[in-house]
């Protein structure tokens, strides 16, 4: 799904953000994205959702190497692709309704089935009252949840999301974890950045972990239960790969 | 195609004035059109008036007795109608000679007392030449002030002014749709600078370049329509006036003689679909203009 081979990132004349990033998520995985604030989650992510290309690396997402990509191709993939931004990237002008319709706009999506879906999926969010609101008059709370809407109507293969969780009280939150681990129950692979160490305790999935510009894997689940898969590897380059075990119990 | 829009495109300052500056684009163009069209009727009628006959004139001579005048004008009429690529040839009378004086000489130009030369009007074929030079030789040789004057340079010299004025009324139709595309070439980058950020968002969320252009192009579309509307009603509110004032004036100046300004009705339908032209002119320089913009996005 996602291939990180030697990757670095750095902006302009700074110091590098990531280096030598090597790691392997395989479809259909859960993973946490956890470092110090400025540790470099936001940039990996952009480099996963085409925002930002690698400086030095390959970056290869469903079996196509990133670099290899013309302007025309990216689209398709950028479809596959649903993003949580972490400052919510809403169109300002556009109702809670709209904004969580582009996706199935984009799509071509006939406009009676986007009335459904989107209105069934604010409604599941607790926004049904706000469907013709428009964001400057939402709550922060409210504002992220139009962003986790319109990153997950479309059922993106990979669903991206900077710190979903960081406006919404503990209800919502874990509301809002349900319909992520929903959405990875039905095939979608998720990569949740964040610094809640408690969000990332209370759900056992496995951990990308930023330090110092480079990458480690960590399993907090049990060996047995991923018998196929490392449960963690140090240094710079690291792997993990093989369909994740599901945690007992989960929602 | 002016349905959903994620760019909140009618609300940018710039846009807002886009309808008035290509209504007046289609104003100028109306009216060098309308010129154009107008010159070109002008030019056929003359055309079609003068299809290349000859006049000679055989100036008085007061000298000569009545009689040697009559021999010297069988002499020529017969030398003339025995050229080859004459078909015929007539005397005018003096009205008719005194009708052609009139716009100079006033409506007594008939009475006055004044020797009128002989004039004979000669028709002849349109698929061969006359040897101009070598009539008029002959002639002088019969009456040595003769003159013949081929009508056919005069109308030539003046289709050729229409012409060069119909090629200007079109430079200034080009030129009047050329500043209309610069502006929506300028529109079009301005409202791509204000809402970068969200096409931006747009693009991340998996929109093809194609999606945010037909944004902007059904934008343009509807100002340019708007626009060429505006433009077109005071453009044909003015071509109507003028038409009516000119025909007024030459109508006061030359009473009873026709000069029809009015356009015809397809003529009409050619500036009625300026607008959309000018509409489609917008909508494929707005498209054009964001593909090429967006392509140098990373």
């Amino acid at each position: 799904m996602i291939l990180f081979d030697g990757v670095a990132v750095q902006y302009s004349a700074g110091p590098p953000i990531l280096r030598d990033v090597t790691f392997t998520l395989a479809p259909g995985s859960f993973h946490f994205l956890v470092g110090r604030s400025g540790a470099g989650k936001s940039s990996m992510l952009k480099v996963m959702y085409l925002g930002l290309p690698p400086t030095r690396g390959t970056v290869s997402l469903f079996g196509r190497d990133v670099a290899s990509l013309n302007r025309a191709e990216m689209p398709a993939l950028r479809r596959r692709i649903g993003v949580v931004f972490q400052d919510f990237r809403l169109i300002e002008h556009l109702s809670t309704f709209d904004n969580v319709a582009l996706p199935l706009r984009i799509a071509g999506v006939r406009e009676a089935d986007i009335k459904k879906h989107v209105t069934e999926l604010l409604s599941w969010v607790g926004l049904k009252d706000h469907l013709d609101a428009l964001p400057a008059t939402l709550s922060g709370g409210q504002q992220q949840r139009v962003s986790i809407a319109r990153a997950v109507i479309a059922r993106p293969s990979l669903l991206l999301a900077d710190e979903p969780t960081g406006n919404v009280d503990d209800v919502i939150g874990l509301r809002l974890m349900y319909l992520f681990e929903e959405l990875n129950r039905l095939g979608t692979t998720v990569v949740i950045a964040t610094h809640n160490d408690t969000l990332v305790s209370r759900f056992s999935h496995r951990q990308l972990r930023i330090e110092d510009g480079s990458i480690r894997v960590f399993d907090p689940r049990p060996m047995t239960a991923f018998p196929s898969t490392p449960a963690s590897t140090t240094g710079t380059a690291a792997a993990t790969s093989g369909t994740p075990a599901r945690r007992p119990g989960a929602a | 195609m002016f349905g959903h829009s994620d760019l909140p495109l009618n609300r940018d300052a710039s846009a807002r004035f886009l309808p008035w500056i290509i209504g007046f684009m289609t104003y100028l163009c109306i009216i060098a059109v309308a010129a154009a069209l107008t010159v070109d009727r002008v030019a056929e009628r003359w055309h079609r008036a003068s299809p290349g006959n000859l006049t000679v004139e055989l100036p008085f001579t007061a000298e000569l007795e009545t009689e040697k005048r009559a021999e010297q004008l069988d002499a020529a009429m017969e030398l003339i109608t025995g050229t080859p690529g004459v078909t015929g040839a007539t005397v005018l009378e003096d009205a008719q000679i005194a009708a052609l004086l009139e716009p100079w000489l006033g409506p007594d130009a008939g009475q006055l007392d004044v020797p009128l030369p002989t004039m004979i009007a000669v028709t002849r074929r349109t698929d061969s030449a006359i040897d101009l030079a070598g009539l008029r030789a002959k002639l002088q040789q019969i009456v040595p002030t003769a003159q013949v004057d081929d009508h056919g340079d005069w109308v030539a010299d003046a289709l050729g002014f229409l012409r060069s004025l119909q090629a200007l009324a079109a430079a200034l139709s080009g030129l009047a749709l050329a500043a209309a595309a610069l502006t929506v070439i300028f529109v079009t980058r301005t409202g791509l600078a204000t809402h970068r950020g969200v096409i931006e968002v747009v693009h991340l969320i998996g929109a093809p370049d194609q999606y945010i252009a037909r944004q902007f192009q059904a934008q343009a579309m509807k100002h340019g329509m708007l626009g060429g509307i505006v433009g077109l009603a005071f453009g044909a509110a003015t071509v109507l006036g003028i038409g009516r004032v000119i025909a007024y004036s030459v109508d006061a100046a030359n009473p009873g003689l026709s000069f029809d300004f009015l356009l015809l009705p397809w003529q009409w339908v050619v500036l009625g679909l300026l607008p959309l032209v000018v509409a489609l002119l917008a909508m494929f320089t707005a498209r054009r203009t964001v593909m090429r913009s967006l392509a140098r996005m990373p």
